[in-house]
């Protein structure tokens, strides 16, 4: 099984570790990396919306950046520090085994991701530039070199990044899914864990099963650009002046393969932040989450619901219109199981003791952003309602919400959360609270500011909207978003400096600083090889036992390891 | 550590939800976003859209009071007042996000959204109008059958060929008497009011989408489909049309024009029309 | 010790299913697809060439040989059931090579594109099980699970060619 050799040489602890906690923090560091160029290109982005005159990039080179800028935060930044980072990183601890089941393959599958981010960054620089054809790739767009610049050499790269990624993802659900289901610790049973662990579970069934959906898109799609194929190419296209000679393909049919991946992948990187907030609002509420059975329950209904609604997506798309009316009728009931995390979120506050801590106020500010974007969908799930907001700022803003805010919460509550278990010291307490405001104020004013767009029928992936007289009202909103942007960066700046400060030069850290009952918190602060020392721990109760004891000690928590009374 | 007094961050907190939770509704209140609706059916999605702001804004206002609330209360007590709750207890409280959910989600659908998709996709009037509208990077033509109500064949290797005179912008082929009559326009289609339209919706490169805001009206156009669309047009003026699927790098460009016009004013500019092989 | 073996099989059984899982998920993913090409007016079935039949029967041959080799104790079968997997994936590319030498290149119809690239990751699953086979030659412990990763792998290309041929 796992060995307990330490690794002896720099190159075997950091660089080709098989520690999962090294491994871990390998994620998250090229997450952070990947999210320099994500947040780059969304600047370039909103400058050019706010101040349309200047021409800041050609109305080409917008189309690649908002391609990149979606690809790389969807993939490479949050799917990256929250699914494969955290997943790594806490699976094993919480859990009580010293490593994943098959570490070899853990490192690999890093290994892999690394060539992926690699060849997404390469594609700025060919010919023709980065791909440009939305993060959805849409054929024929993205199959003809001539249809769009970014088309030529840089969709092709792009799409062998994907394919990389989907095996990098596959590599690493696999031990994900057999650490959490088989090397669970004594006493550890599946209703003793977590609610974060939980979430990576269902995230990981859902990858297995939404990704292969989405490499047969991919392979497909690179048939029809290099081998002459026509999956998705009809007859009777013209461009580039003449008539392309493809026959017989339905550019729905990648639509299909792609959102019944795309819509899961959604809850892929949700559930874990939500997993994220349950742990860090328990400790800090001093109380167990609220409704843990139904909170399993709950996501798992989210689950199955996520892979039977993706037409939501396609209702204009030129699908049946009954087709469209079954998909609305089941994705606005996804909205059900999904409040009800909500109110146990909610709920999770009632009779607590909270204290404010930095990773609190991430998590409570979370709780925030699901109720705002959460209900949003509701417009868009209704077919009809959907007809007028399909392509507009009212989708960007939805998502953004949803997938650009609850995640990155998610994933800053974890950092601070978890930081003195990866590192034994304390991440700046000052900057952090400073971080906090800088970031969330931002976020909620552009993303809700987009909605407003929205409703005004402002649409997506225009270079240029001085084009349009309709958008005359909207388009005033899009230079206070860019100087939210602005913040927002500024504030991201300050995070990055204090977390590379903070882990050289940060308070050194208590064993158990937060008093939290989970059982990752038995092991060091940071936690060595192995996790444990000679024994894995035994568990005798929930990660969530706080409260009086009456038992004559102050403290208000015991932990999992904790015997329970004879 | 048993202040009771609230932590400056606890009161910046909930100044903070607050805002939220007072800016997001005020912002939707104080202005009228959405475009003066011009169409029949655009009544219907407008009723959705504000049935669904109103349901969801109460939800939103109440969670976020009870979320400033629960908050509130808890922070700074300096002891757990925590007692667990049986599973029942946690169960039956998941009952109301699932009921509230569940009746604001389905009715908007079901009750409300429905009738009104319908109407979208439902039967087209007897008497409505048929045009074809063609999209091309990156812009729009328009196509009525002319007198004899029939459109006629196009090819693309027309398009390429072109005419005598110069571009054969949707591909005619002369050969086809149905086409002789055709008439065929750049960028602005004009309508009558009141009457419904029947618009059928082709490609003749990527997928491009037609829409107009103030019609409440989208609908891809498919390489390789023929889509459609219809409305009824409810108000005389002139209402841009905008690509609405990411089609290229003049996708930001590629608007038209949609003209509605009195009944008497269509007829007698549809009659002075030049078909497109006799200009 | 004994703990730790039935724990690592078990990890490795549901490693199993889950790699099985997605190798349904990719097959229906191409299912859908095909159903869907083939409403299309260009739609043509060509005839699958004896080689391709030839290669199927060396497969289920392959099949019978993993099955003698879960139950053997040197690795003579397991060392035939590789050979004959290698000898499958030769065949497919001899098998590719005869329709290109006819004319029939991957873009001449939807049918043979799907024919081509099913084929291919196809091969890219049983060239996984071939290295996996490989591994079970010394580790005899994971003899069993390799044996249904490669009668998977098998039924997966019955369906292939079965729906290449039938629907």
């Amino acid at each position: 099984m796992t060995n307990s050799h330490e690794p002896q040489s720099f190159v075997s602890k950091y660089i080709f570790s098989l520690d999962h906690k090294v491994i871990g923090l390998q994620y998250i560091f090229t997450a952070m990396f990947m999210g320099l160029f994500g947040g780059a290109l969304a600047m370039i982005i909103r400058s050019q919306l706010a101040w349309p005159e200047h021409g800041i990039v050609k109305p080409e080179t917008y189309l690649s950046i908002v391609t990149m800028h979606g690809t790389i935060m969807v993939f490479f930044v949050v799917s990256l520090a929250l699914v494969s980072g955290f997943g790594n990183f806490l699976i094993p601890l919480m859990v009580g085994a010293r490593d994943m089941a098959y570490p070899l393959l853990n490192m690999l599958s890093y290994w892999t991701i690394v060539p992926a981010c690699l060849l997404m960054l390469l594609s700025f620089v060919v010919e023709g530039g980065a791909a440009a054809s939305g993060w959805t790739a849409y054929p024929p767009l993205s199959a003809i070199a001539s249809a769009v610049p970014g088309s030529g050499m840089g969709q092709t790269l792009w799409l062998l990044a994907m394919a990389l990624f989907i095996v990098s993802s596959i590599m690493g659900g696999l031990n994900y899914l057999t650490t959490i289901v088989n090397l669970r610790t004594k006493g550890l049973t599946m209703f003793r864990l977590p609610l974060a662990i939980w979430t990576f579970l269902v995230s990981t069934i859902l990858g297995l099963l939404a990704f292969p959906p989405l490499m047969a898109a991919v392979i497909m799609l690179l048939l029809d650009r290099h081998l002459g194929t026509s999956f998705f190419l009809p007859a009777g296209m013209i461009l580039g002046n003449e008539v392309l000679p493809y026959e017989g393909g339905t550019p729905l049919l990648f639509q299909h393969l792609f959102w019944f991946f795309g819509h899961p992948e959604v809850y892929i990187i949700v559930l874990p932040a939500v997993g994220i907030a349950f742990e860090v609002i328990a400790t800090f509420a001093r109380r167990p989450p609220f409704g843990y059975k139904t909170s399993v329950y709950a996501m798992l209904v989210v689950a199955a619901l996520s892979m039977i609604v993706w037409g939501h997506h396609m209702f204009v798309s030129g699908m049946s219109p009954y087709v469209g009316e079954y998909f609305s009728v089941a994705s606005v009931f996804i909205t059900l199981p999904f409040a009800v995390l909500g109110l146990n979120l909610v709920a999770s506050q009632w009779q607590g003791n909270i204290r404010l801590e930095t990773p609190m106020l991430f998590a409570l500010a979370l709780i925030s952003a699901i109720g705002t974007g959460g209900l949003g969908g509701l417009f868009l799930g209704t077919a009809t309602s959907d007809v007028y907001f399909h392509d507009t700022y009212f989708v960007v803003g939805h998502f953004h919400i949803m997938i650009g805010m609850v995640t990155f919460l998610g994933i800053f509550a974890g950092i601070y959360y978890w930081f003195p278990k990866m590192f034994g010291r304390m991440l700046g307490d000052r900057l952090g609270k400073i971080h906090f405001w800088l970031t969330v104020i931002p976020m909620f004013t552009m993303f809700v500011l987009m909605h407003y767009q929205g409703l005004g029928g402002s649409l997506r992936r225009i270079y240029d909207p001085t084009n349009y007289d309709f958008t005359a009202a909207t388009r005033t909103l899009n230079s206070p978003i860019t100087h939210a942007a602005f913040l927002l960066v500024f504030a991201q700046a300050i995070f990055l400096l204090n977390f590379f400060y903070s882990v050289f030069k940060g308070p050194k850290a208590k064993q158990n600083p937060w008093d939290s009952a989970g059982l990752e918190w038995t092991a060091a602060s940071p936690a060595p090889h192995g996790n444990w020392g000679e024994h894995l721990p035994e568990v005798q109760r929930w990660p969530y036992e706080y409260g009086d004891f009456s038992d004559g000690s102050e403290t208000d928590f015991q932990p999992q390891t904790q015997p329970t009374a004879q | 550590m048993g202040n009771r007094k609230k932590p400056f961050l606890s009161i910046a907190l909930m100044g903070f939800f607050l805002l939220v939770m007072l800016s997001i509704p005020a912002g939707f209140l104080m202005k009228t976003w959405l475009p003066p609706v011009a169409s029949k059916h655009g009544v219907g999605i407008d009723y959705v859209i504000h049935f669904l702001l109103w349901t969801t804004g109460a939800v939103f206002v109440v969670g976020h009071l009870v979320l400033m609330w629960l908050v509130w209360q808890n922070t700074g007590k300096g002891k757990s007042t925590y007692k667990p709750v049986s599973q029942k207890v946690e169960f039956i409280w998941a009952l109301v996000p699932v009921i509230f959910m569940g009746v604001i989600s389905e009715a908007g659908v079901l009750v409300i959204g429905r009738p009104v998709w319908q109407q979208l996709y439902g039967e087209t009037d007897a008497d409505a109008l048929k045009i074809e509208l063609i999209g091309r990077q990156f812009e729009w033509f328009v196509r009525y059958p002319g007198k004899d109500g029939v459109f006629g064949k196009t090819s693309p290797e027309a398009v390429i060929k072109r005419t005598v005179d110069g571009d054969n912008f949707v591909g005619l082929d002369k050969s086809d008497p149905a086409a002789l009559d055709d008439i065929v326009l750049r960028s602005a289609l004009r309508l009558p009011v009141g009457r419904m339209v029947s618009i059928r919706l082709r490609t003749q490169d990527v997928q491009h989408s037609f829409s107009v805001p103030a019609f409440r009206v989208k609908q891809d156009l498919v390489p390789g489909l023929t889509t459609r669309t219809q409305f009824t047009p409810t108000l005389v003026g002139e209402y841009e049309i905008a690509c609405s699927e990411l089609c290229g790098l003049g996708h930001y460009k590629m608007r038209g024009m949609a003209i509605v016009l009195t009944e008497q004013n269509f007829d007698d500019w549809l009659a002075k029309q030049k078909s497109f092989f006799n200009d | 010790m004994q703990n730790q073996t039935a724990t690592q099989n078990k990890v490795n059984e549901l490693t199993l299913l889950a790699v099985l899982s997605t190798m349904v998920m990719l097959f229906a993913a191409f299912t859908a697809a095909y159903l869907i090409r083939k409403t299309s007016s260009d739609w043509q079935r060509i005839s699958i060439p004896t080689l391709f039949w030839i290669n199927t029967g060396i497969l289920l041959a392959s099949s019978v040989t993993v099955e003698l080799a879960r139950k053997s104790a040197n690795a003579r079968w397991l060392n035939l059931t590789i050979v004959l997997g290698l000898a499958f994936v030769v065949g497919q590319l001899l098998a590719w090579k005869g329709l290109a030498d006819a004319g029939i290149f991957v873009p001449s119809h939807p049918h043979c594109s799907f024919l081509y690239m099913l084929c291919a990751v196809h091969a890219f699953y049983v060239l996984g099980g071939i290295a996996a086979l490989f591994y079970a030659i010394k580790h005899t412990r994971l003899r069993g699970l390799c044996s249904i990763f490669w009668h998977c792998v098998d039924a997966v290309w019955l369906y292939v060619i079965a729906m290449l041929t039938l629907l």
